[in-house]
């Protein structure tokens, strides 16, 4: 018995991680990708700048 | 030992080999392959109307599923590491040749897709995998159906006619549910359309499958997986069209239903032809039938 | 290939084996004789209760089966000399049945399994991938996958013996002649006198099964003489090889990934606001 369960696991987790991913891409900014727009949102002039 | 039927056995064992198929592995590509086929057209079709959070998370469900299929279709051979010789021979006879190479245009374009629009580079070949990868999806999705039902199994080979749209149905809805989980809802509404025409084909093409199989569709009868599968996708596209327009949380339970039913239904199927498989009745019965209307056709003319 | 079924092997060349069931005694030499000559593995010693049985099946590791049935009818013009006797007992060899219109060649899709110059089917062990898929297309219930190597495995016929130009394993050493090898036709014509030699003899029963090349596998290499209906012995009763149907499914599969294609499309046809 422990065994099946343990049979089902990896597909179990394949499905929640699917689903973890596409939950996080759906989340980004719509016209942001994470590199192009994303990291020019939040890194401004400001913090580009090396202030000591 | 064996109860006494109205048809001759050998000490009731089965006539057809078990297929050595893992639930699983196998049961569980068609599943995944159906959601990464039918995801990457959702994708597409949300990327070409204006829907980018919607076409992006798609395009990563979709790598996401590509990948825990080649996971499954690798780790349930008896000898992994000789998977390539797939690639030796691309034979039309075999549905597991014709998928391979089916898998291997997908791959690349599911990849690429999913590649530049997470990062965002390379927007006009982004846009070239995103179309590559919708037209081939629905190859991916239902050429599953061909093979299963491209075997000896009964309650399989038999439903080779509702197979293909069951798996298109349940792919359809699966791939709605992840749309629903993962899109806002000003982007959702491709998804919610998906998943609502999905489970109905799917709910419609195993009622028919079922009664046309007549008594050899006993197996799909008993199936308490497919019951379920159909109840959670029926549940989960109603929802996700009503209450999951308005509310987040309702649309992400709602396309959880849906991943869920359409994981059912395919565990279902899966099962019902292994119980079919064992059991002697399913196999020596119809063809007794098909000799004896053999038989009559030959004593009429 | 398998969508041509009007295809015929070259009949001429062909070999196979006729197991004639009337005369089989059951000494299970030919599981024996196959085992060691083809260093099959063991699987099991089992005890299943089913009369002499205790071999079960055709798998990977059996190639040679023979099945043993008791039964309460009258065996021909039997006289055994103790009264009227209502009881036989059938033994039949089972072996892989080399159809003219394979399904495990048909899906193979590495290409391991082929069609010998003698119109055998045989495994290449070492292209195998063990995919499985020949398990649940073959409608005999023959070819099954090896848990030692992982790979598929069913009866050569003894290809190496064959290059040779020696006679299987089991057919050498069957010591009633009830596995017969030898060229496919000439072999038909022999099955056809015997069947009616022992229905003259009063087992009316009696009948081949494989031999007709219009059947649904186009006719079988390895054919037998039955004293019984084949589902008794555990054979199909009108098997079908399952590639036959296959035009239909790539049909039904590409109209459905055509509508699963129209339908995503129409589900995002409003432009959104």
């Amino acid at each position: 018995m422990k065994h099946k369960v343990l049979e089902y696991l990896p597909f179990v987790g394949i499905v929640l991680a699917i689903c973890t991913a596409s939950w996080v891409a759906g989340r980004m900014p719509a016209e942001g990708r994470a590199f192009a727009a994303g990291l020019g949102r939040t890194a401004g002039p400001r913090r580009r700048t090396i202030s000591r | 030992m064996v109860p006494k039927a109205d048809f001759d056995s050998y000490y009731g064992r089965p006539v057809l080999n078990e297929p050595t198929w893992r639930a699983a592995d196998i049961a569980g590509y068609l599943f995944l392959g159906g959601l990464a086929g039918a995801s990457s057209t959702l994708a597409a079709a949300a990327e070409l109307t204006g829907r980018p959070r919607l076409a992006r998370a798609a395009k990563v469900g979709a790598l996401g599923a590509l990948g825990g299929s080649l996971y499954a279709l690798i780790h349930d051979l008896g000898r992994p590491e000789r998977f390539v010789n797939m690639l030796r021979v691309f034979k039309v006879t075999s549905p597991m040749s014709v998928g391979t190479w089916i898998l291997t245009a997908y791959g690349p374009h599911a990849g690429a897709a999913a590649a530049t629009g997470v990062t965002g580079l390379f927007p006009g070949l982004g846009r070239a995998a995103t179309v590559g990868a919708g037209v081939v999806g629905p190859a991916v999705a239902t050429y599953t159906a061909a093979l299963i039902c491209d075997t000896a199994v009964p309650v399989w080979h038999e439903a080779y006619r509702e197979m293909p749209f069951l798996f298109a149905g349940s792919a359809a809805a699966s791939a709605g549910g992840l749309g629903l989980l993962a899109a806002p809802l000003s982007e959702a509404g491709p998804a919610r359309r998906a998943a609502l025409a999905g489970a109905a084909v799917e709910v419609a093409a195993a009622a028919r499958m079922e009664r046309r199989l007549g008594p050899l569709a006993e197996p799909l009868k008993r199936s308490g997986l497919l019951r379920l599968g159909e109840a959670l996708s029926l549940a989960g596209a109603l929802a996700g069209a009503t209450v999951g327009r308005r509310s987040r949380v309702a649309a992400m339970a709602a396309g959880a239903a849906l991943l869920a039913g359409s994981a059912c239904t395919r565990f279902g199927i899966f099962q019902a032809g292994m119980e079919s498989a064992n059991d002697p009745k399913h196999t020596v019965q119809p063809q007794r039938r098909r000799l004896a209307r053999a038989r009559a056709e030959r004593d009429l003319t | 290939m398998a969508f041509d079924l009007d295809e015929r092997l070259d009949e001429g060349r062909r070999v196979g084996f006729f197991t004639d069931t009337s005369i089989c005694i059951g000494c299970k030499a030919c599981e024996v004789a196959c085992k060691e000559w083809n260093h099959v593995p063991d699987d099991g010693l089992n005890f299943t209760g089913w009369s002499y049985d205790n071999t079960v099946k055709l798998s990977a590791d059996t190639w040679r089966h023979v099945a043993f049935v008791e039964q309460r009818k009258p065996l021909g013009h039997q006289e055994p000399g103790v009264g009227d006797l209502d009881f036989r007992w059938l033994m039949a060899s089972d072996v892989c049945k080399h159809c003219t219109h394979a399904a495990c060649l048909d899906v193979c899709p590495t290409g391991s399994l082929f069609r010998t110059e003698f119109g055998t089917v045989v495994v290449q062990e070492d292209v195998c991938n063990g995919c499985g898929y020949c398990v649940p297309a073959c409608p005999f219930g023959v070819i099954g996958k090896r848990e030692t190597s992982g790979t598929a495995a069913k009866c050569t016929m003894c290809y190496d013996r064959l290059g040779a130009g020696e006679e299987p394993a089991c057919a050498k050493t069957c010591p009633t002649d009830s596995i017969q090898f030898g060229d496919l036709d000439e072999l038909r014509e022999r099955a056809e006198r015997r069947l009616e030699q022992v229905r003259a003899a009063g087992a009316a029963s009696a009948r081949l099964y494989g031999h007709d090349p219009d059947d649904g596998v186009g006719g079988t290499g390895a054919f037998f003489l039955l004293l019984d209906e084949p589902e008794v012995y555990g054979l199909p009763p009108d098997p079908v090889v399952t590639t036959r149907d296959l035009p239909s499914m790539w049909r039904q599969a590409g109209v459905a990934a055509v509508a699963l294609l129209a339908g995503l499309a129409a589900t995002a046809w409003r432009r959104k606001r």
